[in-house]
């Protein structure tokens, strides 16, 4: 194989590994970054309960459900109690289109009660949570997040504005903090808005997350003294099991992203070094040569670590515009923007040119201590 | 000019122990034109391989340009393998990826101080000397052996060096390029003022230098 073929071949090797290691970072960067965002809630004390009104007709089941929020209510370890039909970490808003001003946008629509701020701790940042005094209103009353407010309402504060969700009018009431479905992900611009339909979940604050054990049999206990056979449990756990639940699944990709993604490490640094050991073989006549006319050691390495780097800036660079044209499109969103893109270049690439320079540094040093007299000898 | 005083070299083994030089003790004048002969493996490329500091003796000492180079570190051989040195070898030794010009220019690459522009302006000086300034863009492979050898010496005075080194530098050369590398040689010892060294098979070449020094088994014999 010549020269220019082997080049070649090591070019599309960088451009490959680069790519690869782009989307792998670009990814994943953000999501990671999440993790050191706050939530914007508290699940330690949390409990769901979800049930199964099977078919049960809505007025039976709405008179059931008041009942069982009061059978709930009554148990000496829980506090509070809110029907919903959002559970962080499992089921999420429902993506509706608002309008403020003529512009419409999309928002997810979290379909809570007024006590759920109250159980999981959320913070308002303006005006107040809608009372069951409100649902007697013409409007529904909504409360958006931060970052709903902040996107669709710049700098006005939208406390006391009418919008229309799904042509609907709706009167904001308050701002609450960022609301995220779990700990990687990104940030969801919503509104929360009262049950529209009897709620099948309850969220429970319990005083102390110590027996799950005890609470678990109460609240069943609970249900089974509604006196209604029809009515099944379909999940009666604490929040933060879920959250574990969820957070495995989070750490299972990426385990198997970081082992493929060694696999492809470990490939690349030896191919790249059997590479750069063969042409160097292959160039042990250059090297006496530079040594006869006066080149130190360091100077030859040197220019071998130097060639290593122009290599890898030509191998990397197509992957660098292709990277670049993607952010500048918003291709990757919402898995990443132009802030996490474009550390995710810079990694990437710094990456790859400390792997080339350790790929490259043990074959250019052997070539800086080359005897040269043996070298000519040998050729 | 060059001193070397009791040098020794010997290639050791785990079994077997080869003098490749033993007691030697030459004197080599500024501007002298040396040639060393004798039968093949009695050790005249070792010794030029020491001369030129690519190598180094197993005993004595080497005195050159009135310094004394036997222990100096690798970074300072260089240097001044780079200041006081040219080589000539007998197969070119030219890097084929690099034209004619830039082959000339490579020992200056290594020099500190000197500008691209500059060293563009001695290689072509340096080609012009040797008759090849018409060749500055062609490739080694594109030259005959003569023109190649012609490049190489280019090459080993571009630096202005005070010595230069020629291990059998016709021998892969027919009578007349041979007779041309030669003159070229006498040339640069006449008006430069340069002390070459040169390793030979060819009496008739090594007569035309001003002293041979015979050299047999290792040993110095004249």
């Amino acid at each position: 194989m010549n020269r220019k073929k082997q080049h070649f071949f090591l070019l599309l090797q960088l451009f490959v590994t680069f790519t690869a290691l782009f989307l792998c970072m670009g990814l994943n960067l953000k999501k990671f970054s999440n993790y050191f965002q706050p939530l914007g809630y508290r699940y330690e004390n949390a409990w769901v309960l979800a049930l199964d009104f099977q078919n049960m007709p809505e007025e039976k089941k709405s008179a059931y459900s008041q009942l069982i929020k009061e059978k709930l209510q009554s148990i000496q370890e829980i506090e509070l109690v809110s029907a919903t039909e959002v559970v962080p970490f499992q089921q999420w808003g429902v993506s509706k289109k608002i309008t403020y001003h003529k512009q419409t946008s999309t928002a997810l629509g979290f379909e809570v009660d007024e006590h759920y701020p109250d159980v999981l701790d959320m913070k308002l940042v303006e005006g107040r949570w809608f009372k069951a005094t409100d649902y007697a209103l013409n409007t529904i009353p909504v409360v958006l997040t931060k970052d709903l407010a902040e996107r669709d309402f710049k700098h006005e504060s939208p406390v006391g504005k009418t919008i229309l969700i799904a042509d609907k009018p709706a009167l904001i009431v308050g701002v609450s903090e960022t609301f995220r479905e779990n700990t990687s992900a990104n940030l969801s611009p919503g509104f929360f808005f009262p049950l529209q339909t009897t709620a099948t979940k309850y969220l429970l604050k319990s005083k102390s997350a110590g027996n799950f054990q005890l609470l678990e049999d109460k609240i069943r206990k609970a249900i089974n003294s509604v006196g209604n056979t029809e009515i099944l449990i379909k999940q009666n756990i604490s929040l933060t099991l879920i959250q574990k639940f969820a957070q495995k699944t989070d750490y299972i990709q990426l385990g198997v992203t970081l082992i493929v993604f060694s696999f492809l490490l470990i490939n690349v640094f030896l191919g790249v070094s059997g590479v750069f050991s063969y042409n160097l073989s292959k160039r042990k006549a250059e090297i006496a040569l530079r040594v006869i006319m006066g080149a130190s050691p360091a100077a030859i390495l040197k220019q071998f670590l130097g060639e290593s780097m122009v290599l890898t800036t030509l191998g990397i660079l197509p992957g660098v515009l292709i990277a670049v044209q993607l952010l500048i499109m918003q291709y990757l969103e919402p898995y990443t923007d132009g802030y996490y893109g474009a550390i995710s270049i810079g990694c990437s690439a710094l990456f790859i040119y400390i792997l080339m320079l350790s790929c490259a540094f043990y074959p250019s040093l052997k070539a800086a201590r080359l005897n040269p007299s043996d070298a000519l000898h040998e050729e | 000019m060059i001193q070397l005083s009791n040098i020794e070299k010997v290639y050791r083994t785990k079994t077997i122990e080869t003098i490749a030089l033993n007691n030697i003790n030459i004197n080599i004048t500024r501007g002298e034109f040396v040639a060393i002969m004798g039968p093949s493996g009695c050790g005249k490329s070792t010794l030029l391989n020491i001369m030129g500091l690519l190598d180094a003796p197993t005993g004595g000492s080497i005195i050159m340009d009135d310094q004394q180079v036997t222990a100096l570190s690798r970074k300072k051989l260089a240097l001044f393998r780079n200041l006081k040195l040219g080589f000539i070898f007998q197969s070119y030794h030219l890097i084929n990826d690099l034209s004619v010009i830039d082959n000339v220019e490579l020992p200056l690459l290594y020099r500190k101080g000197i500008s691209g522009t500059e060293r563009r302006k001695r290689a072509l000086e340096a080609l012009e000397k040797v008759g090849l300034s018409a060749r500055t863009k062609h490739y080694p492979n594109q030259l005959s052996g003569g023109q190649r050898q012609r490049v190489a010496i280019a090459r080993a005075i571009i630096g202005n060096p005070e010595i230069i080194l020629a291990d059998e530098p016709t021998g892969n050369l027919d009578s007349a390029m041979g007779e041309e590398v030669m003159n070229l040689m006498l040339q640069l010892n006449k008006t430069d003022g340069t002390t070459i060294v040169m390793v030979t098979h060819d009496e008739l070449m090594a007569k035309k230098t001003q002293r041979i020094i015979h050299f047999f088994d290792g040993q110095q014999v004249s």
